[in-house]
């Protein structure tokens, strides 16, 4: 080989580890953590999911849990989002908690990024954005991370070809990659992979905290059947039906005659490894969760840019809507921003506590603070985050 | 077993992210030096645990 060839090959290499640094750049920021408000006056503290599996301690799975500890007896709800982490109304609903909730009596945990690893990549190949941004009316913007369905393979590899977990569901073929997937692995296992062990950690913080009502939050597709859907374990279908009259008896009396879109069904019996079946059957606590309409969940949606998340303003469903061929997640030209999926989140988990203690006086977990859904919808993010110091 | 698998894999990569650092540096013309630096990235940054 002459010293030509060395001396290209050498410039070939260095233009290779400049693309790497580059590249790597970008995607190592990502794995960095995020900030989020911890003024609220009402906050406890917040806990490690480690203090519930130590096997988590150090790794991408550790997540934070947000306490409001009134310490008055009552009630105990644990409220989720970021199961998966590109559902983002959810992760919203769980952020507005922890700036806003004030506890009275009982107990109220809060986990805004459930599968943390799930926020440190985006969709491989879709061109998704990485974060929101919300400009505050201090002039401040406020970043919140947009992220994928399943854990980051960088924490969890390689994915096995049969996986019987817990829950007795099987995971092989096409399925295999929900081995990432928190909700698909519940009650999940002490030692296991990183999102069984997650799962595991979440298990145990229902058990050992006591916890009578946990609220999944998550996003559907148009094309899903149950988008604006309340799912129901058997033993919380009570809680489930008056949480939703109450809502729309609210919504009445704030002068919208429709009410909200919600409905109610009960977790499928083979709903194997998801949070409403497994929790609800491996658990006490009474095991809900909720749907909203986002169009980037969809197969059908478009280009998933930061204005398409924020906006949910889809023209391909718009389009699908007036061909006539959705049925249940129908799509207008107004979209569905992610202040109304947002505040469908909070009335539904607001709504559940409150029945919490209607149905159950010795359960009563009064909170107090939370905006309003008239103040979601009408101030926005942009009115209603708080500047971070 | 899993954590075993997983440094496994790594080292794996880390192998093959070698072998090709060192095709790259004996290719015999410029499209074989770029096949291998676009092998070479990815398996870099898995390697890395990066991507």
């Amino acid at each position: 080989m002459n010293t030509k060839h060395i001396l290209r090959n050498v410039v070939v290499l260095l233009a290779a580890l400049a693309l790497a640094f580059l590249a790597g750049q970008e995607f190592y920021d990502l794995q960095q953590p995020d900030e989020f408000y911890t003024a609220n006056p009402a906050l406890t503290r917040i806990a490690k999911l480690s203090e519930y599996n130590p096997n988590l301690k150090g790794t991408a799975g550790d997540t934070d849990i947000y306490v409001f500890d009134s310490g008055v007896p009552g009630g105990v709800a644990l409220i989720y989002g970021g199961t998966h982490a590109n559902e983002t109304a959810a992760v919203m609903s769980a952020i507005t908690y922890i700036e806003n909730v004030s506890v009275s009596q009982g107990k109220l945990f809060v986990i805004p990024q459930a599968n943390l690893s799930a926020f440190s990549a985006t969709l491989p190949l879709r061109a998704q954005a990485s974060h929101m941004n919300f400009t505050l009316t201090d002039g401040s913007t406020r970043q919140v991370r947009i992220g994928t369905r399943l854990a980051n393979p960088v924490h969890q590899w390689p994915d096995p070809n049969y996986r019987l977990n817990t829950s007795g569901r099987m995971l092989q073929h096409g399925e295999i990659a929900e081995i990432r997937n928190l909700n698909r692995n519940h009650p999940g296992l002490e030692e296991g992979y990183l999102v069984e062990m997650v799962c595991y950690g979440i298990r145990k913080l229902v058990e050992t905290e006591n916890v009578d009502l946990l609220f999944d939050g998550h996003e559907a597709s148009p094309e899903f059947r149950a988008v604006n859907f309340l799912i129901a374990h058997e033993r919380a279908m009570d809680l489930g039906s008056a949480a939703i009259l109450n809502a729309n008896l609210d919504a009445m009396m704030e002068g919208n005659m429709d009410g909200y879109p919600f409905k109610l069904d009960r977790s499928g019996a083979t709903s194997w490894g998801l949070s409403h079946r497994a929790l609800g059957d491996n658990t006490n606590a009474m095991a809900t969760l909720f749907e909203s309409l986002n169009p980037v969940m969809g197969f059908c949606h478009d280009k998933v840019t930061e204005e398409l998340v924020k906006d949910g303003i889809s023209p391909n469903y718009v389009k699908i809507t007036e061909l006539g061929l959705l049925s249940s997640g129908e799509l207008t030209e107004a979209g569905s921003p992610i202040e109304l999926r947002a505040a469908y989140h909070m009335e539904m988990s607001r709504h559940l506590i409150g029945a919490l203690g209607e149905l159950y006086p010795e359960k009563t977990l009064t909170i107090s603070g939370l905006p309003t859904f008239n103040d979601l919808v009408t101030n926005g993010f942009e009115g209603i985050l708080k500047p971070l110091k | 077993m899993i954590n075993v698998l997983f440094i496994l894999y790594r080292v794996i990569a880390g192998l093959l992210a070698l072998v090709a650092l060192v095709n790259i540096l004996r290719a015999k013309s410029l499209e074989k030096a770029l096949n291998h630096a676009i092998l070479f990235v990815p398996l870099l940054l898995r390697t890395l645990l990066i991507k």
